[in-house]
């Protein structure tokens, strides 16, 4: 057996995007916490990525009943009712506390928080900070974070969780060299965000490949509605490179306008109450029906134009759009934006409780690895709310957490080294298996779905899962890892899309007609576990 | 085209530079060449990336002696020689090296830190620098009823700052860090300064003294360099004038008083 380092700590938190730092936070006020990072703490997670913003209620003239409404609407009433009201109820605390610990978001000339327009919503609620929203909310996350005793490992990928009979009692870690530290926690809270890196164009990161997903599925945990996987309508297209970054929402919140290439605004044949400011799903969907039917460009995209706006509003409200567009030769200011769906979010994921406990005792949960919060879509700007308020409210339940005599179980630790000696006598690139599942995955398990396609990538899912993983030396053996994460991940997804036969929300089967709309669906969440997996039935009132 | 990676890892007696030759299509970064290259000729190339558009500052690396993040630097109009830029010169820019620069873009780990791999370097140094400033939000008002309240002027200009994603290619840039280990380096001082112009801030004049000593403000030769390599557009150069600035008036006002 190899040496290995053990960290010992109250609370063991997993991944430094925004819910990750925040519930780090929070747990420090308990007790010693640790918060363990795939990448750089901060760099890796989505959060710092997100542009658009974040929903709260701050006005007289908006109510969080009318936020709650918006979000059920949006979600097409899948969402978990007790977990949305505390999302809507708690999201103006957060960040209140955001500013009060230096926050720099755009304010109005009365000097209060500004709020835009964003889709799905009767009231503009979502505060921001130009179009580098989550990059501002992560940068005083951190600042706060070094104010705590919070120790941080960079770098260290989690590889599975460990048990101590039936409770969750640790994880198991690569170091950037390819060594291994054992963590050894009462309380662990997994907030490694989502995982639409299982698709050919995605707006994720680099740690966007549903790591938490897997772990938890391996450690027993019980995951909902995984088949609802958000596509965002607005991808950039071209070129290559840049296929699948997102266009923030923000674009159509300040006035942007959809058309295809016959110059129609199609919204108005999908939509034309809501038309742009549609929900997510809507807007995706019809983005998609047009470039089907042949109205798009031939970059396979439509036009998003927002040239008809003051160029001073562009300018400082859509910096960072307008800078990464003229990198590419493409002044907003003057021409259309073309765009395209890429998967975005995942909407399902870890079942929690209110406190953000999962079904297994030791492990918490909180931000997108968790589901139920958004339902089958989740409004734009309702995520970095989600990050602050679960993140918050998992990181004080795990501080609570009894403190526990936690034997560390050699054999799993054997297991594990057994699991990384295979990828040395691998055989195929780790680079190669994660294309050919993307490819599978956008092609079978997309934005619309048929049972035969499903059934057909499970099966090519099932065939990429027994190739046997090559690690070129031990740096490697994270992407190997990785890679195994992202197959569960995707195995998932379409379990749970076969499962739903429905079309709600994100999800999609064109292979089914149903007699119901959304809002009086006979179906709940899907649940899949080690040992268990259905559909819930059941109309909510 | 040709790629040529500095290569370096535990157990090599020194580095070497390897060759890679592939097709330059439009609008491909350096970025992507680095992924073409795991992908397709050597999986052992080691380097950091996340977000792939510009905003977590994992990707800065050395390109064509230039500091720059490898997600947003394409290669045709770097073969084409248009996005040149020209730095006060220091040794890592100065090196031995020969490269054709219409055939070859050269990429090399940022300079002024530990190699761990390849391209990838250990960036403890940056950021204890960046912790030393104590980057904690400390308010004059500590529990204000509603909203801390702003003036949109005061937001513009705390922008410029809040703008940094701490990549580390102005440290990389800078003439005095390549000399003077003890330098707190462009992105820190900028960063110290936006917490010294902030209006909610109540230890502004406090912290605008930590850094008055020769490694800090005083240490910046005025190179410029961290202004022209920010791919955020932040400029440590006007932050530590101005910084420099108010501390003379301060003296200044000490000495009348």
């Amino acid at each position: 057996m190899r040496s290995f380092e053990v960290i010992d700590s109250h609370v063991l938190v997993i991944g430094s995007g925004g819910a990750g730092v925040r519930a780090a936070i929070e747990a420090s006020n308990y007790g010693d916490a640790v918060m363990v990072s795939k990448t750089i703490a901060g760099k890796g997670g989505c959060t710092t990525m997100a542009e658009g913003g974040y929903n709260a209620v701050l006005r007289e003239t908006d109510s969080c009943e009318d936020h709650f409404l918006d979000t059920l609407k949006g979600g097409a009433y899948l969402n978990d009712r007790e977990l949305a009201r505390i999302l809507v109820d708690e999201a103006p605390e957060r960040i209140a506390d955001l500013l009060c610990w230096g926050a720099v978001f755009d304010v109005t000339g009365e000097c209060q928080v500004a709020q835009r327009p964003f889709g799905g919503q009767r009231f503009p609620r979502t505060c921001y900070a130009g179009d580098r929203t989550g990059h501002e909310m992560m940068m005083t996350l951190l600042d706060r974070l070094a104010s705590t005793d919070v120790d941080v490992f960079n770098e260290v990928a989690i590889i599975d969780l460990l048990k101590d009979g039936d409770t969750v009692a640790g994880a198991v870690g690569l170091d950037e060299r390819g060594d291994m530290v054992i963590f050894r926690s009462d309380a662990t809270v997994l907030a490694t965000g989502g995982g639409t890196k299982i698709y050919d164009i995605s707006t994720n990161s680099s740690s966007g490949t549903g790591d938490g997903f897997a772990l938890g599925y391996r450690a027993g945990a019980e995951l909902i509605d995984m088949e609802q996987v958000q596509f965002h309508p607005t991808g950039a297209v071209y070129p290559y490179d840049a296929r699948g970054r997102l266009v923030t929402e923000a674009v159509r919140g300040e006035g942007g306008l959809l058309k295809n290439t016959k110059g129609e605004r199609f919204m108005e044949h999908y939509d034309p109450e809501r038309m742009e400011l549609s929900t997510r799903d809507v807007v995706a969907r019809s983005i998609a029906t047009e470039i089907l039917e042949g109205r798009g460009t031939k970059n396979g995209g439509v036009y998003l134009d927002v040239t008809h706006l003051p160029r001073h509003q562009v300018e400082t409200r859509l910096p960072v759009m307008l800078e990464q567009f003229l990198k590419f030769g493409v002044d907003i200011r003057d021409e259309p934006m073309e765009v395209a769906p890429t998967a975005h979010h995942v909407m399902g994921g870890l079942r929690i409780s209110s406190r953000g406990e999962t079904s297994v005792p030791g492990l918490y949960a909180c931000g997108e690895v968790t589901g139920g919060v958004h339902g089958a879509n989740r409004l734009g700007g309702n995520a970095l709310a989600d990050t602050q308020v679960f993140g918050k409210r998992a990181g004080e339940s795990a501080g609570k957490a009894k403190k526990r005599n936690i034997s560390l179980d050699e054999g799993q630790i054997d297991l594990q080294e057994k699991r990384l000696e295979a990828f040395y006598a691998g055989e195929v690139n780790p680079a190669t298996v994660a294309r050919s599942l993307q490819t599978a995955m956008w092609e079978g398990a997309g934005i619309f779905r048929t049972g035969s396609d499903l059934e057909k990538t499970l099966e090519i899912i099932k065939h990429l899962s027994t190739l046997k993983l090559k690690a070129a030396n031990r740096c490697n053996l994270i992407d190997c890892c990785t890679v195994q994460n992202m197959l569960t991940t995707a195995s998932l997804v379409v379990r749970g899309a076969i499962l739903r036969k429905e079309s709600r929300g994100a999800h999609v089967r064109k292979d089914v007609t149903q007699a119901w709309d959304v809002s009086n669906s006979p179906y709940r969440h899907t649940f899949l576990s080690l040992c268990d997996e259905g559909i819930e039935t059941g109309v909510w009132e | 085209m040709r790629l040529k990676v500095f290569r370096h890892r535990q157990g090599m007696s020194e580095p070497r530079y390897d060759t890679f030759e592939m097709e330059a299509a439009p609008g491909m970064t350096v970025l992507s060449a680095l992924f073409k290259i795991q992908e397709e000729f050597d999986d052992s190339l080691a380097f950091r990336y996340s977000c792939r558009g510009a905003v977590c500052g994992s990707c800065a690396m050395l390109i064509n002696k230039v500091p720059r993040l490898a997600c947003r630097t394409q290669l045709m109009p770097l073969l084409a020689g248009e996005q040149e830029i020209s730095l006060s010169g220091y040794p890592a820019i100065g090196g031995p090296v020969s490269w054709d620069p219409k055939e070859d873009v050269l990429v090399e780990p940022l300079p002024h830190l530990p190699v761990i791999c390849d391209l990838v370097v250990d960036m403890t140094r940056f950021f204890a620098f960046y912790r030393d400033i104590d980057p904690v939000f400390s308010p004059l008002d500590p529990d204000p009823e509603k909203e801390r309240l702003m003036d949109p002027s005061d937001v513009r200009e705390l922008e410029l700052y809040t703008n940094c994603i701490l990549c580390g290619a102005c440290f990389a840039a800078c003439p005095v860090d390549a000399k003077n280990p003890r330098f707190s380096g462009p992105a820190a001082l900028a960063s110290l300064y936006r917490f010294c112009i902030d209006p909610r801030e109540g230890r502004r004049i406090e912290r605008l003294k930590t850094a008055d000593t020769p490694d800090g403000w005083w240490g910046c030769e005025f190179h410029a360099n961290c202004r022209q390599v920010c791919p955020r557009g932040v400029p440590p150069i006007v932050a530590i004038g101005q910084a420099r600035q108010e501390i003379k008036k301060q003296r200044k006002e000490g000495e009348e008083m």
